[in-house]
């Protein structure tokens, strides 16, 4: 029966638009920012998150895909693909995750629908989860904190792993050298957050929008 | 008092840092580069400690991680650690230490007068003695530990940080002696990545101690060299002040870096300990090897000595220990602390050889400098109490086991023994191999190796420096390339070195005494927990015979040096008594932790509020603006109640359930589970996980489910939409989200692969809140204006999609009050923002948020179950009067189905699902409370069911409980009773379940 939570209830107007409102997951928190800082991180606002499945083996659906998402499919365990519109990650052998930032989640999946046939399912996961950046000098050392995965060595540029990150599961994608993404399930990023900041503290964190 | 035992030159301290530290409230100086132990002999502190059982005085005897006696209490408050190795902590400015043994205090000691009654306490004896009576024990023990005084816990909360690091590496390399940095750095220049650790303060093992040519040049020299190359290199971690303490499966090493323990006791910024998670393709252990001592009458006297010790102490620390040395030794390397100790200038009086002879260069080096060397001779007894004052040295036979001639006294303030060196075989025995006796190395060496792990140096009894780094060379490159780096070729010059002369060392544990075992002042083997050579011959006459048991009855290698000194000797002592060979006899094997570890370095930053995740849906910070008090519900925090200033608990959920009866309330529901399911078998798929039908459910529809485990026992339930034919949204309890997830993909891809279905989970995508009370329907048409919100157009269990607030979203008129009820889904984004419109559209209504607590009573008004609370996975859907929730004519079976055939379900006796009206209106059942028939009946009672959950409830104006009773359905009207623990004992009247609006026209209205 506790309540820890991080709230700083001056953050709220943040992400105002529009005559509705919307929060990220990370709206409430706030941080000064240090000097020199040895981690920068960004929650990347808004993002089209999309959970497709559908069988790698039926050409039709891979090629549809392709025609809608302009790249195709990574059928590569652990890999990904990127184009101009969107980012594919494989999670599963029948699973992927698409991400993008300038397209809503409904377009992608009417698109998806109107060219898709049999059987498969597309998933708005857009609410549900969160996508966070983490990069600088000392990105790695926070990364071995917070997970058992060889990240100096077995996670190369374009890698995509569901992992742990503390007790959270993520997605954890090299996506430029230095320069990581980390999807985080929304009621696990304030927890995700708290850990973040505390394993940076010794490198020193910096915040952007 | 000043350092008089230090020397003016040499030594790998810092003269000019001089530290200020106490010892049991003395104020003494040390310098840099000083250990506590180092430091407290360089001020000629003899007693350090009181023993565990006999309370005798107790002072240094080693340098290292087997030290038995220097064990201190370090620090004091919130900081303090118990158990601390003075030979391992460095000095530090300000450090203040109390001897962790030693009730009252170290110099008068009560339990001494017990000890010296020592005969009265054999092995046993606590057992023996303080058996009767049994419920007195806890009494007895009380004062024992307290008379055992091992260091106490800090009481208050550490204040340090400590966190775990997961490192990856090709080859770990544990030990920086010269074979373990050789190894590293043959392996490094494959290119493999390397992580070298060593417990020390700085990397060298032996090479600090013993300077043997090295190229011709000094040893310190080739050490600095190989060091700073090893540091420089981006493929290698060098990480000294680590210790690993566990070798685990897959060759998973955990070892703890001490970070700032060297600097103080707090650490001022940053981790204190580091614990690092390594991973590691090859495992080479060049943990080196610990000095033996011999085992003598009086060998516990302080001023007694590791011989390797003595002569570290002189080295390392320029520290010499005393004035009068006088060494016994069974091989050639005892020799080094008469040299080093006759080099600083300082007198020795003798070196008792057992051996007939030696032509060993350090046995030339002691005579050149005209040390005495009496050969076939030992030490066999020391004089002194808080400190020896002189030593019997005597002839004995060849064969160690006898006393052959004339006793001679000499005059000695310090006796350096060594027995011979025991491989540090700890971390090979964590992977669950056995080490094996060698006559040869007269130690244990490793067994065979179970994971990918090499050894090297003197863990195999290889204590020539030269083998130490020839095959250090060799071994690092063998196993970079198992690693996949090189061809396991040397890729290095290895450096030139001599190898020494040496005399065969004699394997001599016991030394002979004039009299017998039994009669001869006590001979220690295991210093810390009082373990003697007599004690352990009476443990084999009294029929232990197994050395497990030895070691229980005795406590030999139980304390926190885990025996590292004694160990062996105690076997070949029990192994002499019990007339077999020390192979024959075995070894008791080592457990992590190598050394003592903090639970802090093991919790990491998992701790306080980082302990477990805590989930919070989007509008968590409207809760706790709004002054929520939260539930944990798995790794949830819900809203519990909303406590209005003065109000008590119940006069809170009072108001929030009359609110929701009479206008409207509104509840956070956004936890509970989402799975979305696609594909054309959906219907078929949920038909098979639910007990009830949904072959007819319409689009638009949805439908209370019930699953199932295989043993016929509810698992989960929910509501299911259907979205569209070949699309639903299953809902799940709160707790049961992730595993009836895993539940539903495990039935699908091991048993029913066939079915063409797809799930996700949406759980956290769905921002829920359910609108309840006459009022709600009045509430969402201010907010939605494009579903017909019509009673008849919008019926109880159908769902639309609509904008509310000007949201895309989804609204489920399904209630678990017994309400009108409408559930709101909108994008989780958007969560906040349309709560606090639905909050403005009520305000009229006065809209009453309401949490956990209240959402529990309303439905207990109106019988609905909750999984996990109502249930235990002990009941059948019909044990909870939902028969009609389970499908008849389903075509393929349902999951639990066929269990609902075993005699033991279908029996007429089972609990039953029933509600319960307490004689007394006020008094609120305990949950849990056993019912049964007869309250006078004696105890134990029959137990006939219990309470599941119970209430106080406003609106029925009463209280209620629900219970599970044995044939409960029969028995209504009838009287149960509820004996408690105090002694009350609850009258209840059996009843329906529902206790409100029994006909359920409110959620119809």
């Amino acid at each position: 029966m506790s309540n820890s939570a991080t709230f700083d209830f001056s953050a709220r107007a943040k992400n105002t638009q529009g005559i509705t409102r919307r929060e990220t997951p990370l709206h409430h928190v706030t941080h000064k920012n240090v000097d020199e800082a040895g981690v920068r991180f960004c929650e990347a606002s808004f993002y089209a998150h999309l959970t497709l499945r559908g069988n790698p083996e039926n050409a039709d659906f891979v090629a549809g895909v392709e025609k809608v998402l302009g790249t195709a499919l990574p059928l590569t365990p652990l890999t990904s693909r990127a184009c101009e519109r969107c980012h594919v990650f494989w999670i599963g052998p029948d699973e992927w995750l698409i991400l993008a930032a300038n397209l809503s989640p409904g377009e992608i999946e009417t698109s998806l629908r109107a060219e898709l046939t049999g059987h498969f399912s597309v998933v708005d996961v857009s609410g549900g989860q969160t996508l966070m950046t983490l990069s600088g000098r000392a990105v790695q050392q926070v990364l071995q904190k917070s997970c058992g995965y060889d990240i100096e060595a077995e996670f190369p540029v374009g890698k995509v792993i569901t992992t742990h990150f503390a007790k959270a599961t993520v997605v954890l994608h090299h996506q430029v050298e230095g320069s990581y993404f980390m999807v985080v399930r929304r009621s696990f990023a304030d927890y995700v957050w708290r850990w973040l900041v505390d394993a940076s503290d010794e490198y020193g964190l910096s915040v952007s929008e | 008092m000043s350092q008089k035992n230090r020397l003016a030159q040499g030594g790998r301290i810092d003269r000019n840092k001089a530290l200020n530290f106490s010892f049991a409230g003395q104020h003494y100086k040390g310098y840099e580069g000083d250990t506590l132990a180092s430091a407290l002999l360089a001020n000629g502190v003899d007693v350090v400690g009181r023993s565990f059982k006999y309370s005798r005085a107790r002072g240094i005897t080693g340098h290292g991680s087997e030290e038995p006696n220097g064990v201190v209490q370090l620090g004091t408050g919130d900081t303090t650690v118990p158990n601390v190795r003075a030979t391992q902590q460095e000095l530090y400015s300000g450090l203040v230490s109390n001897p962790v043994a030693g009730w009252p205090n170290v110099n008068f000691d009560l339990m001494s007068y017990l000890g010296k009654a020592g005969a009265l306490m054999p092995p046993g004896f606590y057992y023996k003695t303080f058996m009767y009576p049994q419920k007195l024990w806890m009494t007895y023990e009380h004062f024992i530990r307290k008379a055992a005084g091992l260091g106490k816990a800090p009481t208050a909360p550490d204040p340090d940080t400590y966190d775990k690091f997961n490192q990856h590496c090709d080859v770990m390399v544990v030990g920086g002696g010269p074979a373990g940095l050789s190894a590293a750095y043959a392996a490094a220049k494959t290119g493999a990545r390397v992580i070298i650790a060593d417990e020390q303060s700085e990397m060298g093992g032996h090479l600090l101690t013993f300077d043997q040519p090295i190229n011709g040049g000094s040893a310190s020299l080739w050490l600095a060299e190989i060091v700073a190359e090893l540091e420089a290199m981006e493929n290698v971690k060098v990480l000294p002040k680590t210790t690993v303490m566990g070798y685990f499966d897959h060759n998973f090493l955990v070892a703890i870096e001490r970070r700032t323990d060297h600097l103080g006791e707090r650490a001022v910024s940053g981790t204190r300990q580091r614990s690092h998670r390594i991973r590691a393709k090859q495992v080479i252990l060049a943990a080196g090897a610990q000095e033996r001592p011999l085992v003598f009458a009086n060998n516990d006297v302080p001023g007694v000595m590791l011989a390797s010790s003595v002569a570290t102490y002189i080295k390392r620390y320029a520290v010499v220990p005393g004035h009068d040395l006088i060494v016994s030794t069974a091989n050639d390397s005892g020799y080094l602390a008469a040299i080093e100790w006759s080099k600083a200038g300082r007198h020795v009086v003798g070196i008792a050889d057992s051996r007939t002879h030696s032509d060993g260069a350090l046995v030339a080096e002691a005579k050149a400098l005209g040390i005495n060397v009496w050969f076939g001779h030992a030490v066999t007894e020391a004089k002194g109490g808080h400190r020896v004052y002189s030593a019997s040295v005597a002839p004995i036979n060849e064969q160690g086991d006898k006393v052959t001639g004339d006793v001679k006294q000499y005059d000695c303030d310090t006796v350096a023994t060594s027995g011979g060196w025991s491989p540090v075989v700890h971390l090979s025995c964590h992977t669950g191999s056995r080490p094996t006796w060698s006559e040869e190395v007269i130690g244990f060496v490793p067994g065979k190796a179970l994971q990918a792990q090499h050894c090297v140096g003197s863990i195999l009894g290889d204590h020539q420096l030269v083998d130490c780094i020839d095959h250090g060379f060799d071994v690092g490159a063998k196993a970079a390339s198992a690693a996949g780096f090189g061809q396991g070729e040397v890729l290095a010059n290895k450096p030139s070195v001599e190898r020494i002369a040496e005399g065969k060392a004699q394997a001599l544990f016991l030394v002979p005494h004039k009299k017998p075992v039994s009669r001869a002042p006590k001979q220690f083997v295991d210093l810390q927990n009082d373990v003697t050579a007599a004690g352990i011959e009476l443990a084999t006459r009294e029929g232990f015979e197994s050395i497990e048991h030895v070691k229980r009855y005795t406590a030999m290698g139980f304390g926190t040096d885990q025996g590292k000194l004694g160990n062996v000797n105690g076997m070949a002592i029990a192994a002499r008594s019990l007339s077999k060979s020390i192979e024959e006899t075995g070894t008791t094997i080592f457990r992590p932790s190598y050394t003592p570890s903090t639970f802090g370095a093991l919790a990491g930053r998992d701790a306080e509020s980082l302990f477990d995740p805590e989930r919070y849906t989007a509008m968590h910070q409207w809760h706790v603006e709004n002054g929520a008090l939260f539930e944990d519900v798995g790794q949830w925090k819900r809203p519990w109640y909303y406590p209005k200033p003065g109000e008590t608990m119940q006069e809170s959920l009072n108001r929030e359930c009359l609110a929701t009866r009479n206008s409207v309330g509104i509840l956070d529901a956004s936890t509970l589970g989402k799975i979305d399911i696609q594909g054309k078998d959906a219907r078929e798929f949920l038909n098979r996980v639910y007990t009830n039908a949904w072959s007819k459910l319409a689009v638009g529809k949805c439908r209370y489910g019930l699953m199932l485990k295989e043993d016929g026992m509810i698992m989960d339930d929910g509501v299911t939409s259907c979205l569209a034919d070949d699309h639903f949204i299953l809902t799940t309890t709160t707790g049961g989200a992730a595993n009836v997830l895993e539940w539903l993909e495990l039935w699908h891809q091991t048993e029913w692969p066939e079915l063409d279905v797809f799930m996700t989970s949406v759980t956290d995508h769905w921002s829920t809140m359910t609108i309840s009370g006459p009022n709600a329907r009045k509430v969402l048409a201010k907010v939605c204006d494009d579903i017909d919100l019509d009673k008849d157009a919008f019926k109880f269990m159908d769902w639309r999609e609509g904008t509310i607030a000007g949201v895309k979203g989804r609204v489920f008129r399904i209630s678990f009050t017994g309400e009108l009820s409408y559930e709101i889904n909108v994008p989780a984004n958007d969560g906040l923002f349309v709560w606090e419109a639905v909050m403005a559209a009520g305000k009229e209504f006065d809209i009453t948020p309401y949490g956990t607590e209240t959402m529990h009573v309303l439905r207990a008004e109106k019988g609905f179950i909750i999984v996990g609370q109502d249930t235990d996975g002990s009941v059948t859907p019909y044990d909870m009067d939902m028969g009609w929730c389970v499908g008849k004519n389903k075509e393929f079976s349902f999951i639990g189905k066929r269990s609902f055939d075993r005699p033991d379900t279908k029996k007429a006796a089972r609990k039953q699902y029933v509600g319960l009206k307490t004689k007394n209106p006020d008094e609120v059942l305990p949950e849990g409370a056993q019912a049964v028939w007869d309250p006078e009946q004696a105890i134990p009672m029959t137990m006939v069911g219990h309470v599941t959950s119970s209430y106080y409830s406003a609106v029925v104006g009463r209280s209620i409980a629900l219970a599970v009773i044995k044939e409960g359905q029969s028995h209504k009207g009838d009287t149960v009773y509820f004996p408690l623990a105090d002694g009350r004992v609850i009258e209840a009247e059996i009843c329906d379940y529902v206790f409100y609006d029994p006909k359920g026209e409110r959620q119809n209205v």
